[in-house]
Parts: C-alpha cells; sequence; structure tokens
C-alpha cells in the first residue's frame, strides 16, 4: 500500500460521523471546563489549566483507547488511520491546554502539556488494541462500550490504590511524573512498531 | 656551669614555652557565647526586637531563630531568622533588630562549624504583646509603683539604650531620672521618634546636658512620640501618653491600600468566543478540507498556541510596589516601608533589605533581606524595621512647610480638608475649604491621626505632619 493510498484511508477516517462527533463532544467539553475554570473557584486566580489540562488527558485517553480497542480486529491500515486521527486530535486540542497554561501559570512546565497528551494518544491505543484482541478472544466485543471505560477507570483505582502516578490520567495531566514519561514512551514506541511493521512488510512484498 | 641534669629540664621548659606560645591561646581558649533577645529577654510579640549576640573565641558562627506561627489546624509555619557572624578569635559582638511575632513555639541556636554554642526556647506562655516601660536609673524601685500595675518595667543603663530606630518598636515609655551614667543623645531621640514617649524626671546632671538640650519646654514632639519634662510627682502621668499615634494601625492601612492586585486577564466570554471561533475552523478544515484541511488545521493550531501565549502570558510575573509612611514632628520622622510583592507562578520572592511578613506565612530573614516562598497567584505584604529620618512635611507656626525637593501633592489637613499641592521648598497656610474626593489610601489614615495634622503624597509615599502641640 502507498503513502497516498494510506493517506486516503485517513481522510476517510476523518470524515467518519463517529470521529467528527467525538472530536466536537471533546472541544464542547473543553470549552465548558474554561468556562467554569477562567476565573478561577475564588474568583481571585485564574485556575483554567487546572481543569483543562486533565480533561484534555482523560479525553484523549479515552479516545485512544476506545478506537484502540474498536480497530483492534480491523486491517492494519484502518488501524493506522485511527491512531493518526487519536494524534490529530490531541495537537488540534493543544491550543486550549496552552492558552489556559499561559493565564493559569501553574508549576507544571508547558512541554508536559504538549509531550505527554501525545505519548499517552499513542500508548493508550495500544493498549486499546490489546484490550479489544483479549475482548475478541473471550467472545466479549459487545461489551467493548462498557469495557473501555470500566478499564481505564480501573487502571485509575489501580494507580490511585498502589499510588504509582503512573496510570492516572488525572494526576499525570498536571504533574510531571518521570516514570509515567518513560513508560507511555516505551508502550507508545511499542505501539508505533506494531502499527508501522504491517506496512513497512507489505511494502517491501511489493518492492520485491 | 650547669650541671648535665639540669639541661634536660631547660630544653623542656623552653620547648613548653614555644608550645604554648604557638598552640596554647587556641587550645586553652574555650569559646564562649551570650545571646540576648529582647530587653534582657524581655519579648515584646510582634514587634521588631533587639538581639545581641556576644562570642569568644568561636570562630565563624551562625545565628538562628526558628519561629513556628503555626496552630494545630494550620500545622507548622516556620519563620526563620539567620544570621552568620564573622570568625575570628578574641571577641565578637553582633546586634540586629528582629522582628518577632506572636509564636507558638520559638526556638534560637548560636553554633560554629564545631559545635553548638548556645541556643534555647520559648513556649506560647513566653509571648507578651504588652510594650515596655524602661526606667533608665539606679532607683528603679522608686518609679516602679508610680508605672500602672500591669506594666512590664525594665530597669537600664544609660550607654545600654541603643541607638538603632527599630529598638525601640516596643518600647512605651523610657524614664531617665539621672541616676545613671547617661545615655547617648542619639539614643534618646531615636527612641521618641520611634514612638516612645521619654520623660526626663527632675533636674537632670551636668552630664545629661546634651539630652536635655532636646527637651527645651514641657513637651517636645518629636517624629512619633515626644521627649517629657517632668517633676518626681508627675511621673504617674506619662504612661498614659505613649505614642501620639498608633504605628501598627497606620502601618496596616498602608499595607491594606498598597496590596497589589493580580493584572487582569481576559474576560470568560473573550476567551469563550475565541474558542469556539478556532474550533468551528478546525471542525470545518477537517470535515470538508481532505489532507489540505488536516494540513490548515495544524497551521491553525500553531498559530493559535502562539496568538494565545504571547496574548495571555503577561511580560512581567512578579510585581512589587513599596510605599513608605513617613510621620513627622519636630524636624525628624519615623519612617515605616511596607512592600507588597505579587506572583503569578509560584516562586520565592526575595527583598534584599530587612522585612517581615505581616501575614502568618514562611519566610527566612536575615540582615540583609528576606526570602518568601509564595504560591501561585500569591501576594505577600512585607514590612520594614522603622527608621528615622529627616521631617519633609513640617508645622512652622501655621504655616506648612515641604522641605523636600520635590512637589508635594494632595496636600490634606484633617478637620480643615484638601489644600492642593505644595511646591519644593515652599510653604502654605492652610484655610478650611470643601471637601472633596480624597485619595483612597487617606481614608484609611485618616481615622487614627488627631485633627490638624497634614497628609502629603510624594509619588507613593505618605508624608504626615504631626499638629505641634500634642494632645492629650
Amino acid at each position: 500500500m502507498s503513502l497516498a493510498e494510506l493517506g486516503r484511508q485517513f481522510e476517510r477516517r476523518l470524515v467518519q460521523p463517529d470521529y467528527t462527533q467525538l472530536l466536537a463532544l471533546f472541544f464542547g467539553v473543553l470549552l465548558f471546563v474554561i468556562a467554569t475554570r477562567w476565573t478561577g473557584l475564588d474568583a481571585s486566580m485564574n485556575d483554567s489549566w487546572f481543569g483543562v489540562a486533565p480533561a484534555r488527558l482523560v479525553g484523549i485517553a479515552l479516545l485512544a483507547f476506545g478506537y484502540g480497542a474498536a480497530f483492534s480486529e480491523r486491517p492494519w491500515s484502518h488501524r493506522l488511520a485511527a491512531a493518526g486521527t487519536v494524534v490529530l486530535a490531541a495537537v488540534v486540542t493543544a491550543p486550549l491546554e496552552l492558552a489556559t497554561h499561559a493565564a493559569s501559570h501553574p508549576a507544571t512546565p508547558v512541554w508536559w502539556g504538549l509531550a505527554v497528551p501525545l505519548l499517552d494518544g499513542v500508548a493508550y491505543f495500544g493498549l486499546g488494541v490489546v484490550v479489544g484482541r483479549a475482548a475478541a478472544l473471550l467472545r466479549l466485543r459487545s461489551i467493548l462500550p462498557l469495557l473501555v471505560p470500566a478499564v481505564l477507570v480501573g487502571m485509575i483505582w489501580l494507580d490511585v490504590e498502589l499510588g504509582f502516578g503512573l496510570l492516572n490520567p488525572l494526576t499525570t495531566a498536571t504533574t510531571v511524573a518521570p516514570a509515567h514519561l518513560v513508560m507511555a514512551a516505551v508502550v507508545a514506541a511499542v505501539t508505533v512498531g506494531a502499527l508501522v511493521r504491517p506496512w513497512a512488510m507489505a511494502t517491501e512484498e511489493v518492492g520485491s | 656551669m650547669v650541671r648535665p641534669l639540669v639541661w634536660p629540664i631547660v630544653w623542656a621548659a623552653v620547648l613548653a614555652t614555644a608550645w604554648l606560645g604557638a598552640f596554647g591561646s587556641t587550645a586553652l581558649a574555650q569559646p564562649q557565647a551570650e545571646v540576648v533577645l529582647g530587653y534582657g529577654g524581655a519579648i515584646v510579640a510582634d514587634r521588631w526586637n533587639p538581639i545581641r549576640v556576644t562570642a569568644r573565641n568561636a570562630g565563624p558562627a551562625v545565628f538562628e531563630i526558628t519561629i513556628d506561627r503555626g496552630s494545630l489546624r494550620q500545622g507548622e509555619i516556620p519563620y526563620r531568622y539567620r544570621a552568620e557572624l564573622p570568625g575570628g578569635s578574641g571577641l565578637v559582638s553582633f546586634a540586629d533588630d528582629v522582628y518577632l511575632p506572636a509564636w507558638r513555639t520559638l526556638q534560637w541556636r548560636l553554633s560554629s562549624e564545631e559545635r553548638l554554642l548556645a541556643s534555647g526556647s520559648l513556649s506560647s506562655r513566653d509571648v507578651d504583646t504588652r510594650q515596655l516601660h524602661l526606667v533608665v536609673s539606679q532607683r528603679a524601685g522608686t518609679w516602679r509603683p508610680l508605672l500602672p500595675p500591669d506594666s512590664r518595667v525594665l530597669e537600664r543603663n544609660g550607654p545600654d539604650l541603643s541607638s538603632r530606630a527599630a529598638a525601640y518598636d516596643g518600647v512605651a515609655t523610657i524614664l531617665i531620672d539621672g541616676t545613671t551614667a547617661p545615655p547617648r543623645p542619639e539614643a534618646v531621640l531615636a527612641a521618641a521618634a520611634t514612638g516612645a514617649t521619654v520623660a526626663l524626671v527632675g533636674d537632670l546632671p551636668n552630664g545629661y546636658a546634651d539630652i536635655t538640650l532636646l527637651a527645651a519646654d514641657q513637651r517636645n514632639p518629636y517624629g512619633n512620640g515626644m521627649i517629657l519634662r517632668v517633676e518626681p510627682g508627675g511621673v504617674a502621668g506619662i504612661a498614659g501618653d505613649g505614642a501620639r499615634i498608633d504605628p501598627v494601625a497606620l502601618q496596616g492601612a498602608l499595607a491594606e491600600s498598597s496590596a497589589l492586585e493580580p493584572p487582569a486577564t481576559l474576560g470568560t466570554g473573550t476567551i469563550l468566543l475565541v474558542g469556539a471561533a478556532y474550533v468551528l475552523a478546525v471542525m470545518l478544515a477537517l470535515r470538508f478540507g481532505r489532507l489540505p484541511g488536516v494540513a490548515a488545521a495544524l497551521m491553525l493550531a500553531v498559530i493559535t498556541s502562539v496568538a494565545a501565549w504571547s496574548a495571555l502570558r503577561p511580560d512581567r510575573v512578579s510585581f512589587e510596589a513599596t510605599s513608605t509612611l513617613s510621620v513627622g514632628a519636630g524636624g525628624i520622622a519615623r519612617v515605616a516601608s511596607v512592600s507588597s510583592v505579587l506572583t503569578l507562578p509560584a516562586a520565592e520572592v526575595s527583598i534584599e533589605s530587612p522585612a517581615a511578613p505581616l501575614d502568618v506565612r514562611s519566610a527566612v530573614s536575615s540582615p540583609e533581606g528576606i526570602v518568601v516562598p509564595l504560591g501561585r497567584w500569591e501576594s505577600a505584604t512585607l514590612v520594614a524595621p522603622p527608621r528615622i529620618a529627616t521631617q519633609l512635611l513640617a508645622w512652622r507656626g501655621a504655616e506648612l512647610a515641604n522641605d523636600s525637593s520635590g512637589t508635594l501633592t494632595n496636600v490634606y489637613v484633617v478637620g480643615m480638608g484638601p489644600q492642593g499641592s505644595l511646591d519644593a521648598g515652599g510653604r502654605l497656610t492652610p484655610a478650611a475649604g470643601e471637601e472633596s474626593a480624597l485619595p483612597e489610601l487617606y481614608r484609611g489614615l485618616m481615622a487614627h491621626l488627631p485633627p490638624g495634622s497634614a497628609l502629603a503624597q510624594s509619588g507613593g509615599d505618605v508624608l504626615i505632619a504631626l499638629p505641634p502641640g500634642a494632645p492629650s
């Protein structure tokens, strides 16, 4: 499959109603959080980033996890296109986080809010694929819409119980956690490898 | 001729003398230290207090006071004072004035690199905010019954009185009867200007000539206090005189008016409007733009990020404003400075001059300055130790005189109303005028000033000239 064909696959994914609606909902949630937190809870400071950053990371995690699980049994090109739309969602929502970061002056550096959602998006997509395949193996794909948030909530619960600070997007969004960054980078690298490998193999076959 | 048996003894004596000469003074000299907080250990809480540290043969040492200002509910809120003492053999003396707020616990220690030289602690039961009455007399017992029964009376020697104004922040009265060696005139003047009532009792000996020159009349206002001449029978009345106006109340009013506000940011409506426009543009580009639309959305994201960052991130993220309040009479003024600091990101704010936080918060102060950790969007008010300076706005008979090098604005006389501006070196005779809009700061200050007090502004500084006649 050529790059142009992959691009067309990506275009088709972009205009699917599910993606458009979920992205619109995601933007709507972020704007709602900004509206409620812009002047702060006691109106003396701007707290908006502390609402937007976790909401954005949770949103990206849900989107990535859900698409990963949903596309786990689809052809690799579909999976790659779906992963691309998750990354795109992370990029186009970044200005809202940057604006609130600029106004809120948190201690967390701005690069954290740019890097972590991108890495987490790819990493959670990979985890979603694994969960989707496991659900298919157990013939539980029909409950995927429930399974996706349940697994994510379970990961947050496990993280809080064990005090790891590794998996909980609510806390890792606002606090620099090197362990989370390393874990997300490793899982994201494995995911990218798994996503790109079939394309590379297909390209090699065509070449030979 | 010396016999051979004597030689070893002679050599041993010579060697011992040489060793003692070379190392003996160090080896035999034991470090000694003395620390005095307040006046002989009497501390006035919530005021600047003198401290004196004396060390002998101690080498470089560090003196630290750690005050816990917290509570059971708030937890520990440490306020630290730290001073480094120069080293060297022999006597090293260090004196300073430290703001000692009411404490839950107060601990102090003097330590060198090798050892702890002195330490001590005070509990919350030792907190006492009552001001001190210093009796410079060898017959303190004579005067003590004439002072209010619940007052804190301390006996002092004349030459021990400090010349630093802040040392008298917690002193209400000083009674001098001429039975000790005389204090330095500058110490008496500093005490009076800071706010103490200094009473010279009876006819003082010739050694007090410089001091009696300061008290030409019965009542001689200086700065925020005064020097009185009283007969022995009139001592009972002086304790009530105290400071003419409450400097703490004035300081509070100044701090309230000079508090910094965070810079204005975009309103919620504006940010939502811009955000909604961005979202609409991105959604349209992605839905109908195909791959070029994706590129456009990405470009739009980058441009919006840069624009939002530069519009919402102010050039300055920390702010500082200092106001001074000068209360003058008799050609001398008590000057109090209040600094407000505000930081948008969490930061450690430092000011390179002695100061103390007005509210309950952690801080590390030293003779050189203060460091205050502040959270994001947090502000603090810091007060400097009181000092004395030349009076720049003064009453000359019925006239107000501007002795500063700049124009004074918003001249106002309590009871007479606004008087306009007063040029450098100029004079004006106040006249009763119609009330007009007052500067916000004046409203807080006027409640504490007696009628006839004059107020004026020089930039952010406020000058007050107390009326010539001391109100009773």
